[in-house]
This record gives structure tokens, C-alpha cells and sequence, in this order.
């Protein structure tokens, strides 16, 4: 087999070794989606916190991260106040990061009507970002285990003991919840969102759960044990998404972050393409950056299983394949018009893009009709020819994160910029909770 | 004129899928947020309580249905007076309304009731029959060889011995389980499976700290954290505090002492006496002997055997002790929950499978356990 190009044997051969690689990782990816798919229909399912009922509950610490968060944060400690955990042993403490609203006067509100059972902590300097005023937070915690929310997040009744319960288990460091929008109905956005999370927890995480690799740790909805949490360093503030880097760190650490299907929480999702577009920028840069850090440690430590450490790389990897996929479809077009080669490559190019347009573009699709099959909310799947429209949008914004990170954000004076997510909820007129209605 | 009408015939099978997603769009049919479990169904009582307030509410209403099933009131007085049963009831050997009886009940033999039965003191099944659930405000005695579908509840709660639980058996104070009987989730402050008079251990066993671990074993001394790479076996008589995991089999020998939680991602066995004031976990079985303690949760992705005078929390301290295969010797106490998720058992005679004769059938196989 023989390629050759009127710019020279360097360029023909580089194209097509680079062409092989994508072709490669695309296998890899589309593989990956379908062994978690097949996984959730066919293989052995693993719940082994869901039964842990009754237990000796330990105290624990649940922070409420908030930055101008006044139209959604009195819902989620509300709830926070109605769940079924022992009173004397949940510690809620929002953690009031530098706002310049009126989060600051609701949570007060909220603490004169449970007096004792919230300890409010308004951090008003300091290091910006969700990771920095979590680390400080962390100063004043004395309970064993910390649960971290967004603001936006509205807990459920048994969610504490849901996420309580892996921690008997002395292996692992943190846990993840599942992630359910509420505000599906808003519109399209919402609704192919909606789609998305179904996927990437009903199908994604479980089945890395059952399959022994590595389930995410999201940063809300989630749990961490203070011992394990110090003993790979604490929170590091200078990274952009501290919930990936900490998983690695702990992985890395000889600690599980396990997840757990049943402590379902509602959130709220983006409701226009400009915020989702700024979402996914964000998680792209931190994801990366955590992939720059970590895929070294993990492909040379050798304590852990070979599907922990390759799943590892996939998922830190995950991010990277949207400007990969485009690089493709360049070099696609430029072995076209500059590279000749024999019958045999171009035969076997050919056959590869077929199996990938028959099999692999759809992984995904694959993966998200899985989970809406899995949940019973059947009708919904209708929808899923337009996740093309989410999946280009996404495309398109991690290729231009990944291009401001390689090449904006490296130049002198560049200073990152943090994208709040914006909140569509009306802050409540009325407290939904009575002062201390809830209370157990 | 050939081509427009090519072009259309493409354009048509290329938006062909996109039809049900313009339609779903456009006119939607599911929007919805995906339903959580927000009141908790893994609660152990939930289905019994839920059941208890509807039917109080149902009650006072003046309502003679409850669902689909009509409801029969019965004051219980003379121990012999006959079942006000309809004759369709007489004919089938079976009621489906709903009891709710006033006072101590006995329920008649040879009959079985397909809706449930509410007791406001203590009730007493008959050997032999089915029931769907059960509540009684009082005690609730479960006769030899009865079935439970879906739940029983009871202050004090007594089944005797082939009993077969398809449903949740829970008690708000103490729970009695007989030998050969066969489960999926029990919970109560005190569950005793197959009394009998516990050992007394003669003198408090010797044992000794451990200062050197396996070469297998990394141990951190600031986490008290160890981490055994490989499967690992600890001599009898061993003590330490701190937790352990291990990324094979873990074997603990008589009497150890752990002052912590233990982690196997293969199997795990406790011998003889061991005493763990933490949680055990495996991803594989887990075997304990005789005489073995655990103060915390005891958990297995697969099965757990736990040997004759095993004891499961404390007073005060609920735990649950959960496996797909549970199997319990006589003497075993748990204090909380005992979840098997496919199928529980304690020790005892061979279990026969009631065959009801209206058709009904129980949804667990027979296990024989020596």
C-alpha cells in the first residue's frame, strides 16, 4: 500500500498516519458508547449502596455553593430542611461565594426560621471560583464527609442517606448522585438536554459503575470524605473544573468514587443555545486542563485495573474529541485533493467512514435512546433526531474552547473569565417551608 | 418535471425521521421532568404506612372501597363465631376485599385473603395459607407455613417456622423469624432468626496488636488506611484500628479485633469470634463463622452466609446487612435491616413451596439449607 502527493512523500504519509489515528480514537469512542449501552440492557447491574437503610447515620456537612444565586437558593435549603436525615447530625452550611445580590439577606431569612440547623458562611474575599470558596469552606467543617449542591438543585426527601450510604464503605472517597432537569418543558434546549443527562447518567455513569472503572464525580449532587479529600491535597483552586480533577486525585489516591442511580436530584438546565454554548466551554477548559495533569499518573500507575486506567484516559479524553472529529473532516478534505493513493487505502478509508457513519455517529444516540428506554419515558425518544442540533452546537463550542486554551488563554494578561451559569426560577414571594415545619 | 419530482421523493425519505421529532416539537407529548422517588420507596415500611393512613382516611370518609377492592369490617368478638364470608368467598377458599378488623383476630384456616388484612390489636394467621398484606396494630403471629406477597407489619412480629415472605416484613419493635423460613427484607429494632440460647463466651480471647503487616499491605499511619494489593490472609487473634481494603480475597482468622471497616473486592471470610466495629464489604461473598460481630453495615454483591450467633449493629445503632443470597444460621440477632435481594433463608427444615389453591404462586424458589 502506497501513498503519494505532489507535496511530497512527508505530507501524504502524515496525512494519512494522522488520518489512521482519528480514525482510531473514533473506534474507540463509538465502542466505548456502545459497551455502556449494552451494558445497561444486558449486563450484570450494580447497586450495592441502594439497599443500606438503616444505618448509625454519621454527622456530615452539606454545602450550598452560591454566587447571586437570590432567585433559586431559598428552594434548595428549604428542601435541604425537609429531608429525612438525623437533625443533629446534618450540618447545612451554604456558602455564600462574593455575591453581590441578594443571596446574602434570603439565606439570613432562611437561618432566623431554623435557628441552630443552618451555618451560613458569606465569604466576602478572597480567590474567586467555586473550588477556592469551597477550600475555605472546608476550613471550618468537623464533620467526617462534606455533600456539595449548586444552588439550584433541589434535594429530595431521602437524598442525604442515599449519598450517606457508599461512605461505609471504606474504599470510597466520593460519591455522585443522578442529575434530573426540571425545567424540561421550557423548550427545545431544555428538552434535548433533558436527553443528554438521561444519557450520560442513566447509561454513561451506571454502567462504568458496573463495570468497575471510573464514574464521575460532577461536584453537586455529590459526596466526599474529608480523609480522603485531604489525603490527595485538598481542593485545588487554580483548576477550572474541581470535580474532574478531583476524581483523578483520588483515583490516583487509591480512593473510589462510586455512583449511586437512585439519589436522583432535580436541577435546573440552560434554557438558551448563548449560556448552554458558555457551559460547555467551561467544562471543556477544566476538563482538559485536568486531562494535561492526570494522563500521565494514570497510564503509569499500575495498582490500578487496565479498564480503570483505559476508561480513565477515554473520559478525560472526552472533550478533546469534538476539535479531533473536525481535524477529520479537514484532513478528509485535504487527502482528497493532495494525496493519491492506491486501491487498497482508499478501499479501506472508505469502509472505515461506513462503519463509522452506519454505527459510530449514532454511539451516542444509541446511548440516550438506552436511557429514556431505561426510564420508561418513552415518548420522549421522538425527539432524538434533533440531539444532531445539540450535539453540533456542543461540537462547535469545546473546538473553540479548545482553541482559546491552546491559544488565547496562553498569552500574557489572559485572565480567566467565569461563566456563571444563569437561573430562569423566580425567587419564591412566600417561604414553601414554615419556620421549622420541616424539622425532624 | 422528473427531477422536482426526484428531488421531492429525496428530500421526503430524508425528513422521514425527523417527521416524529417535528411532531414532538411541535405538539408536545412528554415534557414532563422525569419522576424521582421523592417519598422514598426503599424506606422498609413505606408500602405498610402508606396502606395505614389510606385506609384510615379511606375510613373516615365513610368510603366502602378502597381501590378497586371493597372493604369488609368485622369487630372481632367470640373466638368461634363464623367469617361473615359472601358465598362466592365460601365457594373460592378466598376473600379479595380488604379486613379491617376491631381487636384480636384469628384468621381461619384454609383460606386465603388476596386483598389486605388490618387488625387494630393482634392478628394470627393460619398455617398453610397466602395472604397479600398484613397489618396489626398489636402483635402479628405469622403461622407455620404461611405466605406473605407483599408486606406485613406489626409492633411485635413472630413467623413461624417454612413461612415464605415474597414481601416486607417489618415491626416497629421486635421481629422472631423460625427456622427454614425464607425472605427478602426485614426490619425491625431487633431481629432474631431461629432462637436459641446464646453461647457465653468463656473468657474474653487473646489477642494481638498488629505492628507489622504483609509485605501485600501499604498502611498508611496518618489515615490508619491499609491497602493490600493483593489477596491477603490474617492470622488468628489479630487486632488493629484503621480500615482496610483489598483488591483480592480477604481472610481474617478466629477472633480478630478490627477497629474499623473492611473492603474486599473479591471475597471475604471472618473467622470464628471476629469482632468488627466498622462495615464489611464485598464485591464477592461473604463468609462469617460463628460467634461473629459487626457493629456496622455487612454488605455483598453476591451472597452472605453468616454462621450460627452473629450479631448485626446494636441497641440504638441500626445497620443493614444486605445481599442478592442471604443465608443465616439459628441465633443470628440483626438490629435494622436484613435485605436479600433475590432471596434470604434461615436455617432450618427443607422449605416446601405453598401451592395455593386458587393459583396463586409464590415468586421464590425452594432452597434447601442444612
Amino acid at each position: 500500500m502506497g501513498v503519494s502527493s505532489p507535496l511530497g512523500p512527508v505530507w501524504a504519509w502524515s496525512l494519512s498516519v494522522l488520518m489512521g489515528v482519528i480514525m482510531l480514537l473514533l473506534t474507540a469512542y463509538t465502542a466505548r458508547h456502545y459497551v455502556f449501552s449494552l451494558n445497561r440492557l444486558f449486563g450484570r447491574q450494580r447497586h450495592p449502596y441502594a439497599s443500606i437503610v438503616s444505618a448509625d447515620w454519621p454527622r456530615v456537612t452539606v454545602f450550598v455553593a452560591a454566587h447571586n444565586e437570590e432567585a433559586v437558593i431559598q428552594d434548595c435549603l428549604e428542601n435541604l430542611m425537609l429531608v429525612d436525615y438525623p437533625t443533629e447530625r446534618l450540618v447545612v452550611m451554604p456558602v455564600n461565594d462574593r455575591s453581590s445580590d441578594g443571596t446574602r439577606e434570603i439565606i439570613d431569612a432562611v437561618v432566623a426560621r431554623f435557628p441552630g440547623r443552618i451555618v451560613p458562611f458569606h465569604r466576602i474575599d478572597g480567590k474567586p471560583g467555586k473550588a477556592a470558596a469551597l477550600k475555605d469552606a472546608t476550613e471550618l467543617v468537623d464533620t467526617d464527609f462534606i455533600i456539595v449542591f449548586d444552588a439550584d438543585y433541589m434535594p429530595s426527601r431521602g437524598l442525604i442517606r442515599r449519598l450517606m450510604a457508599p461512605f461505609f464503605d471504606p474504599e470510597v472517597g466520593a460519591v455522585m448522585g443522578r442529575v434530573v432537569p426540571h425545567n424540561v418543558g421550557a423548550n427545545l434546549l431544555t428538552r434535548l438536554l433533558d436527553l443528554e443527562r438521561a444519557g450520560g447518567y442513566q447509561v454513561d455513569q451506571q454502567a462504568r459503575m458496573n463495570l468497575g472503572m471510573v464514574p464521575q464525580y460532577g461536584g453537586t449532587v455529590g459526596g466526599i470524605r474529608i480523609k480522603a479529600l485531604q489525603s490527595v491535597g485538598g481542593w485545588h483552586d487554580d483548576v477550572l473544573a474541581e470535580d474532574t480533577d478531583l476524581t483523578y486525585r483520588l483515583l490516583l489516591g487509591g480512593w473510589r468514587t462510586v455512583y449511586h442511580n437512585r439519589a436522583e436530584c432535580y436541577e435546573e438546565v440552560p434554557q438558551s443555545w448563548a449560556v448552554r454554548m458558555r457551559q460547555i466551554k467551561r467544562w471543556s477548559k477544566g476538563h482538559n486542563q485536568a486531562m494535561v495533569r492526570h494522563s500521565g499518573a494514570l497510564l503509569g500507575k499500575r495498582t490500578l485495573a487496565l479498564s480503570e486506567r483505559i476508561d480513565g484516559l477515554l473520559l478525560l479524553g472526552v472533550y478533546m474529541m469534538s476539535p479531533i472529529l473536525m481535524l477529520g473532516w479537514v484532513l478528509s478534505v485535504l487527502m482528497y485533493f493532495t494525496v493519491a493513493v492506491n486501491w487498497l487505502a482508499p478501499a479501506l478509508v472508505v469502509m472505515a467512514f461506513m462503519a463509522h457513519s452506519a454505527l459510530g455517529n449514532f454511539a451516542a444516540f444509541f446511548e440516550i435512546a438506552t436511557a429514556v428506554h431505561l426510564d420508561r419515558s418513552q415518548r420522549r425518544i421522538r425527539l432524538l433526531a434533533f440531539s444532531f442540533l445539540g450535539f453540533i452546537v456542543s461540537a462547535v463550542a469545546i473546538a473553540r474552547s479548545v482553541l482559546e486554551q491552546m491559544l488565547l488563554d496562553r498569552m500574557p494578561g489572559s485572565k480567566f473569565h467565569w461563566d456563571k451559569t444563569v437561573r430562569y426560577r423566580k425567587a419564591s414571594a412566600q417561604p414553601a417551608v414554615p419556620a421549622q415545619g420541616g424539622s425532624l | 418535471m422528473i427531477f422536482i419530482g426526484l428531488l421531492l421523493l429525496t428530500l421526503s425519505v430524508m425528513l422521514l425521521p425527523i417527521l416524529p421529532a417535528l411532531i414532538e416539537w411541535r405538539w408536545p407529548s412528554d415534557v414532563v421532568p422525569l419522576q424521582i422517588d421523592e417519598a422514598d420507596a426503599l424506606d422498609p415500611p413505606v408500602l405498610a404506612h402508606r396502606f395505614a393512613a389510606l385506609l384510615q382516611e379511606v375510613l373516615r370518609s365513610g368510603a366502602i372501597h378502597l381501590g378497586e377492592s371493597a372493604i369488609a369490617q368485622l369487630k372481632a368478638g367470640k373466638a368461634d363465631a363464623p367469617w361473615p364470608f359472601s358465598p362466592l368467598e365460601k365457594s373460592d377458599n378466598r376473600s379479595d376485599r380488604v379486613w379491617r378488623i376491631e381487636g384480636d383476630i384469628q384468621l381461619p384456616t384454609n383460606f386465603s385473603f388476596h386483598a389486605e388484612v388490618s387488625a387494630s390489636a393482634d392478628l394470627r394467621t393460619a398455617p398453610h395459607a397466602v395472604y397479600r398484606a398484613l397489618w396489626a396494630d398489636g402483635a402479628l403471629h405469622l403461622a407455620a407455613h404461611s405466605s406473605v406477597l407483599r408486606w406485613a407489619h406489626g409492633a411485635q412480629v413472630r413467623i413461624a417456622e417454612a413461612c415464605v415472605l415474597a414481601g416486607r416484613v417489618t415491626a416497629t419493635q421486635s421481629l422472631v423469624v423460625g427456622a427454614g423460613v425464607q425472605f427478602t427484607l426485614l426490619h425491625a429494632p431487633v431481629i432474631d432468626f431461629a432462637p436459641s440460647p446464646r453461647a457465653v463466651a468463656a473468657s474474653a480471647p487473646k489477642r494481638r496488636a498488629m505492628t507489622v503487616w504483609p509485605a501485600v499491605v501499604r498502611w498508611d499511619a496518618q489515615l490508619q488506611r491499609g491497602l493490600a494489593g493483593a489477596s491477603l490472609v490474617i492470622e488468628d487473634g489479630r487486632a488493629w484500628q484503621g480500615d482496610l481494603v483489598c483488591m483480592g480475597d480477604l481472610s481474617l482468622g478466629a477472633d480478630c479485633l478490627v477497629d474499623g471497616s473492611l473492603k474486599a473486592r473479591g471475597d471475604l471470610q471472618l473467622g470464628r469470634g471476629c469482632r468488627v466495629i466498622g462495615s464489611v464489604f464485598a464485591e464477592g461473598s461473604i463468609h462469617m463463622a460463628e460467634g461473629c460481630t459487626v457493629l456496622g453495615a455487612v454488605v455483598s454483591e453476591t451472597a452472605l452466609h453468616v454462621g450460627a450467633g452473629g450479631e448485626f449493629g446494636a441497641a440504638g445503632r441500626p445497620t443493614t446487612v444486605a445481599a442478592p443470597q442471604l443465608e443465616l444460621a439459628t441465633g443470628v440477632r440483626a438490629h435494622g435491616t436484613v435485605w436479600a435481594g433475590e432471596k434470604g433463608w434461615t436455617a432450618g427444615e427443607r422449605v416446601p413451596v405453598p401451592i395455593p389453591g386458587q393459583g396463586l404462586r409464590i415468586n421464590m424458589t425452594e432452597r434447601a439449607v442444612a
